[in-house]
């Protein structure tokens, strides 16, 4: 395999989607090249960057005790859009 | 209904990311989960098979802000116009935080206006893959793809938003030598 063809298997190796042999594959490939390890080091700050943005916005209980009582009064919602 | 609290606790920001890539403000990104979990509610019958409660219910919340954006164009102009809807999150969202641990150098910021100037469709699968960890399965199934073309756009969409952010980078330091 060549290097690159293995950028597509980063994003796959992100998401945790490899198979065994991929993923060895990829390990022993990552120790020895430098372009492919800055490539993942970007992919994995992409997903950190994301999940620290969506932690902040996050829904807690107060949302969940809202949609029962709408729920519980009939399921009546008000237009979001008026 | 304790039982459906669970499944509106587990899935709720979920829907609230999906959402949120279709309106991009929280506020009303918010008013379409609290929707589509009333909809999931009172149509909890028609679901077959309890396995594919989460694909089912993101099928619901996605036509649930389609249809929010069909009744509102307002959305889909501020959808197209990148200023305008910057000015908006701007009014509608906390200040970003900046990371502790940024190897990079970039910030929240930098990853949200590389996603924003992405295709719907782009932003739309990098959202699903990360808000819940949805495995490529689940994706292809909801959105209509084979397997392998999930893995194919993920690739292509992060290739993008890196491309678009060292862009971003390398123009700002143009700017400082200036």
């Amino acid at each position: 395999m060549t290097c690159v063809e293995y950028p597509p298997l980063l994003s796959k190796l992100i998401d945790g989607e490899l198979s065994v042999t991929e993923h060895s594959d990829i390990e022993n490939h990552l120790s020895c090249c430098e372009d492919c390890r800055l490539h993942y080091r970007h992919l994995r700050h992409q997903t950190m960057l994301l999940r620290g943005f969506l932690r902040r916005h996050a829904l807690d209980e107060g949302f969940v005790r809202r949609v029962r009582s709408v729920i519980q009064s009939g399921g009546a919602i008000a237009n979001p859009a008026a | 209904m304790l039982a459906f609290d669970r499944l509106v606790r587990e899935h709720m920001n979920t829907v609230l990311g999906l959402a949120f890539n279709y309106v991009g403000n929280f506020y009303t990104a918010e008013d379409l989960a609290q929707e589509t979990f009333v909809q999931a509610y009172q149509s909890i019958s028609e679901l077959r098979d309890g396995k594919r409660f989460k694909v089912w219910l993101l099928r619901i919340a996605r036509n649930k802000c389609i249809d929010h954006i069909r009744r509102d164009p307002r959305w889909l102009s501020l959808d197209r116009d990148p200023e305008l809807r910057k000015e908006v999150s701007s009014k509608t969202m906390s200040p970003p935080v900046q990371d502790a641990c940024e190897p990079e150098g970039y910030s929240e910021e930098d990853l949200m206006a590389a996603l924003d100037s992405l295709r719907r469709d782009y932003r739309e699968i990098f959202m699903l893959k990360h808000v819940d960890h949805l495995s490529y399965k689940e994706i292809a199934s909801l959105l209509g793809m084979t397997v392998t073309a999930v893995g194919e756009k993920l690739y292509r969409v992060r290739s993008m938003i890196r491309e678009k952010m060292e862009q971003s980078k390398s123009g700002s330091r143009r700017n400082d030598l200036c």
